[in-house]
């Protein structure tokens, strides 16, 4: 299921004194099977554009096609149920739509309203929990009595119970601790290829985007600064941070390093693996031209 | 040493019907002037620390004393007129439907006469640069900005010390380094003691000192450099080192005879670049 966006535009409060207009002129393609990370600073449009991705938003002109769907400022589907079925959204701190008064219930809330059996909910419940990295044992607890960390993965779950052909993930691992942000993200990186998902995570940690994303969208108040690889977007980082932006730390080292030896190191340095790999080598070409 | 203006000796502390410490055995000091960072994954204690310093929980066992006086009833209420605590969510700490009212309620709440209120207002808000924003609403401001809104809050009571209760940890990094760069120029200018309680070690590398807390205990306590020699046992706790740190370490892995105690970029090149140039 491929996600297109052509000239969208999207007003807030659109014809009254109080308009104001969040997007303009996206064009954008997500491919079906990709994983995109969408950078940008507070206030860039980021929100607003994840949430056309379900048609919680509809754009007050261009066009959004989500599969075979397509959604204006005028004409919206419908029956926008199936949709919101395909594309499951994790919204900043999830563990706060927890309501349930057990895991499980809460876990089988999107399925049991879809139309899916009890037990056939409940046996989903039970594969979810252990697929997000709980405990069998905690679907007969409160969502309450857990860990932040813990309600958060329990909220996740609700999520992929509706088994969505596409995550959206909006800064999952905000408030967490080193550990549980490195266990969040391999989560969604496993379950991305596992599940075959499409992955849009929208993150500040320009490090998540290297080393997750097979492409990343830069926005830049309210429009598409630019698309590219991880490589092709941290090219140039005099020009992500002439818009406030800046690149991973491996980066900003690779830069460093460029004008204190007076070299060019050919790697993009993306990851601390590479940049190491690249420096190892920057050192033995010495040694060669000692000899 | 000088005088201690905080210091904690073998404090214990259970949250009700748990079996389990929360805090056990734990000692630790803080000079007048110092940052302190108190760093560890959730739940290794360091947030109950916060709490058991400005006296909203009791130890079960040993000793706080802040300015030279045991933390007891009698000096509870002087204690929180004089430390501030900024806490993680920006939304949960306002009052006031705009950023002067919310700062002044805590003034009027200690019976300061209105000509000193307003005079405190200004100066506070002056100090975390936010006064062009005495007008607007606190809920539209950026997570940074209300960061900031609150530390004036506390300056505004003219405190001895700030206790930052992972108060940059729900922030994008423009306004992490927004409210760090406030804290470290209050702190040095001003010489209003620092407590960070923390598990971003980036942040925690700015302190003066460190202790790390791990299952309700200090694993260790020193400087950043110091500590940061702990390396994997620091990432075994669920820490994560900073990026220099981690870098250096991985280099040394290949074979490049790094030496150790740096955190910035800007260092672990300069160190690259001095063994590159002897080459």
């Amino acid at each position: 299921m491929d996600i297109v966006f052509e000239k969208v535009e999207h007003v807030y409060n659109a014809r009254s004194p109080f308009a104001r207009r969040a997007l303009y002129d996206v064009n954008v393609t997500i491919a079906d099977g990709t994983y995109v990370a969408i950078v940008g600073h507070t206030g860039s449009g980021k929100s607003t554009l994840l949430q056309h991705l379900n048609g919680l938003l509809q754009p007050t002109s261009g066009t959004v096609k989500i599969g075979e769907e397509t959604i204006t400022g005028s004409k919206r589907p419908k029956q926008l149920k199936p949709l919101r079925k395909k594309v499951g959204i994790v919204f900043q701190f999830p563990e706060h739509q927890l309501f349930e008064e057990t895991v499980e219930k809460d876990i089988c809330f999107g399925p049991l309203n879809f139309g899916v059996p009890e037990e056939e909910a409940k046996r989903k419940a039970k594969e979810l929990v252990k697929l997000v990295g709980l405990n069998e044992d905690v679907l007969a607890k409160s969502p309450f009595d857990l860990s932040g960390g813990q309600m958060r993965r329990v909220a996740i779950a609700g999520v992929l119970a509706l088994e969505p052909e596409m995550i959206v993930l909006d800064e999952p691992t905000a408030g967490l601790d080193p550990r549980g942000r490195k266990e969040i993200m391999e989560m969604f990186y496993r379950l991305h290829h596992e599940k075959q998902l499409t992955t849009v995570l929208v993150t500040h940690s320009m490090e998540d985007a290297a080393q997750y994303a097979d492409e990343i969208i830069v926005m830049h108040e309210g429009t598409v600064w630019g698309q590219g690889t991880p490589e092709e977007i941290f090219r140039d980082p005099e020009r992500l941070a002439a818009i406030g932006l800046s690149v991973p730390e491996t980066v900003k080292l690779k830069q460093e390093l460029e004008r204190r030896f007076g070299v060019t190191i050919p790697s993009p340095c993306l990851t601390i693996e590479q940049t190491a790999d690249a420096i190892k080598q920057l050192f033995s070409k010495v040694s060669v031209h000692d000899q | 040493m000088a005088e201690p203006i905080l210091s904690i000796e073998g404090v214990y502390f259970r949250y009700p019907n748990q079996s389990e410490y929360a805090v056990q055995n734990v000692s630790f000091q803080a000079e007048r002037g110092e940052w302190l960072a108190i760093v560890g994954h959730n739940g290794s204690g360091k947030s109950t620390i916060a709490r058991l310093l400005i006296g909203l929980l009791r130890p079960e066992r040993g000793v706080i004393r802040l300015f030279g006086r045991p933390l007891d009833e009698t000096t509870v209420w002087d204690v929180r007129r004089r430390v501030g605590m900024v806490f993680q969510n920006p939304d949960n700490q306002f009052v006031g439907t705009t950023v002067e009212d919310d700062i002044a309620f805590a003034l009027e709440n200690n019976g300061i006469p209105r000509d000193e209120m307003v005079e405190r207002i200004h100066e506070a808000v002056r100090q975390v640069h936010m006064e062009s924003f005495l007008e607007h609403e606190p809920h539209r401001l950026s997570g940074g900005q209300k960061q900031r809104v609150a530390i004036a809050g506390i300056l505004a009571l003219r405190p001895d010390m700030i206790i930052l209760d992972e108060a940059t940890s729900m922030l994008d990094p423009r306004g992490r380094e927004e409210v760090l760069d406030t804290v470290r120029r209050l702190n040095r200018q001003r010489r209003i003691t620092v407590v960070s309680i923390t598990h971003d070690l980036e942040e925690a590398a700015r302190a003066d000192r460190i202790v790390v807390m791990n299952k309700g205990e200090v694993m260790a306590e020193g400087t950043p450099e110091h500590v940061f020699r702990l390396g994997g046992k620091l990432e075994r706790i669920g820490l994560d080192l900073p990026f220099a740190v981690k870098m250096g370490s991985r280099l040394r892995e290949k074979g490049i005879p790094l030496r150790v105690g740096y955190f910035t970029t800007e260092e672990l090149v300069e160190e690259l670049w001095t063994l590159y140039s002897k080459k």
